[in-house]
């Protein structure tokens, strides 16, 4: 549990004392504001729940040097301050969504419609006052890179908007119908399965540009798939990670992509395919990474 | 981490002495604890409440379950510990039986309706009550609508 993760850590036993002592008196308040006043007592599972909610206010459980200064603010004011974050992340959270649902991408994917509308819902039962650290709605769509499990509440939420915006934006830079041909090439059931829709028109992007070729089409061939595999013949696995970086830098530049974290997030999902493109070239598969769409897929 | 730091005595408020306030009022009653025997009170409220998984903050209820069933027929001062030891226990348990919709005072209200009704101070009985009829009980104050409800009087009776 977070608390102790934070009470466990190397604090003094003064430090910790303190510590406690605020936690536990900022748990007795919330729970008091939990049961309306109208209980003494609330299953453990609940105060669990609370104190993580408090933990994740005052941003414990990452590190412990910021808690002797949490300590010298004052436990209650800190709270508050990280409340006052919290509402400004879920206002940042809401046009981050917003703009998401305004631009979905052109093709379908039944998952990432439930997942966007459920998110809709997200802002009205999330409790930031209570149950901060919690994820009060349903989030199926796979992102090419998942947001990390360690991230929690409005945190979680916000990363996965920023991440699913930057691949939706990378979609919408191409024409529905040849991410449509892809796609029916790559997985046939892809409107009804929990698959990213972003990683084959990515990688697919990707290796027309390592071939110098314009990637608005999106139509790698038998011989195309043959010349990748030339490329990266020879090439060490950190070599490897920089032609992919590269190409995807260059691929940002000629999309478009000015933000300093979307560049990061393609060059990342770039290095993603390192490890399976290395496999790939010593034991074959390339089109399971760059699906092919003319029939060179076997 | 355990649930052992929610658990840990040095933050649960102690009882005893609210408990020494609570012997003036109900020794008009005929009911009244010696030391001890609150300090045995005072230390099953920690393990009644570890059993139940329930986790308390101030006084404990102990002393609002004295307040309001020191005029039941069926407390006596030769097995009122005992009594009150099963009150609590009960209470805990029945209190995550009812879920968070029942405030305290509503189920100590519904608990003391029983009791000093159908249950003719039986704690057995008190614990196979359904959670239903404690919530009905406790929200309505009347046993109507249970099983217990109270015929109306023959008007020739």
């Amino acid at each position: 549990m977070r608390t102790g993760e934070a009470l466990e850590r190397g604090l003094g036993p003064e430090e910790r004392r303190r510590l406690t002592e605020g936690l536990l008196r900022l748990l007795k308040e919330q729970a008091e504001r939990y049961t309306g006043g109208g209980s003494s007592s609330i299953p453990v599972e609940t105060a669990r729940e609370l104190m993580d909610s408090i933990c994740f206010c005052l941003g414990l459980g990452k590190d412990e040097s910021g808690v002797g200064a949490l300590l010298d603010r004052g436990i209650e004011v800190s709270f508050r301050e990280g409340l006052g974050r919290i509402e400004k992340k879920l206002a940042w959270g809401q046009k981050l969504w917003s703009a998401v649902r305004d631009h979905m991408p052109q093709v379908e994917s039944r998952s990432m419609e439930d997942t966007v509308r459920s998110i809709g819902v997200f802002w009205r039962r999330y409790d930031p006052r209570l149950f901060a650290h919690q994820i009060p709605c349903d989030i199926d769509y796979q992102l090419a890179i998942p947001v990390p499990e360690s991230r929690r509440g409005v945190d979680y939420v916000n990363a996965y908007l920023t991440r699913l915006a930057v691949e939706n934006q990378f979609l919408n830079r191409f024409s529905g119908t040849a991410e449509k041909v892809l796609l029916e090439c790559w997985c046939p059931g892809y409107r009804e399965l929990l698959v990213n829709l972003f990683e084959p028109v990515f990688a697919v992007a990707l290796g027309l540009e390592l071939l110098g070729r314009e990637p608005g089409p999106l139509t790698l061939g038998k011989e195309d798939l043959g010349e990748l595999a030339e490329l990266f013949r020879d090439g060490s696995r950190r070599g490897l990670d920089d032609l992919l970086c590269g190409a995807a830098d260059r691929l940002a530049v000629r999309l478009e992509f000015n933000g300093r974290e979307s560049r990061e997030y393609l060059r990342a999902c770039a290095a993603e395919l390192t490890p399976r493109i290395a496999t790939a070239r010593d034991v074959g598969g390339l089109e399971g990474i760059f699906p092919p769409v003319d029939g060179a897929r076997p | 981490m355990t649930n052992e730091w929610l658990m840990a005595p040095g933050w649960m408020e102690r009882a005893e002495m609210k408990l020494e306030r609570c012997n003036r009022m109900t020794e008009p009653y005929g009911l009244v604890l010696t030391q001890s025997q609150m300090e045995r009170l005072t230390a099953r409220r920690r393990e009644v409440l570890r059993a139940a998984g329930r986790v308390e903050f101030g006084e404990g209820v102990l002393p609002r379950l004295i307040l309001a069933f020191r005029d039941s027929p069926y407390l006596e001062q030769h097995d009122y510990e005992e009594q009150l030891d099963g009150l609590q226990e009960l209470f805990y348990r029945l209190k995550n039986e009812c879920g968070e919709g029942l405030t305290d005072d509503e189920l100590i209200g519904a608990m003391k309706r029983l009791y000093d009704g159908p249950a003719g101070g039986s704690l057995e009985f008190l614990a196979g009550v359904p959670a239903d009829d404690l919530r009905r009980i406790g929200r309505t104050g009347s046993l109507k609508g249970t099983e217990w409800e109270e015929e109306p009087l023959d008007e020739n009776w």
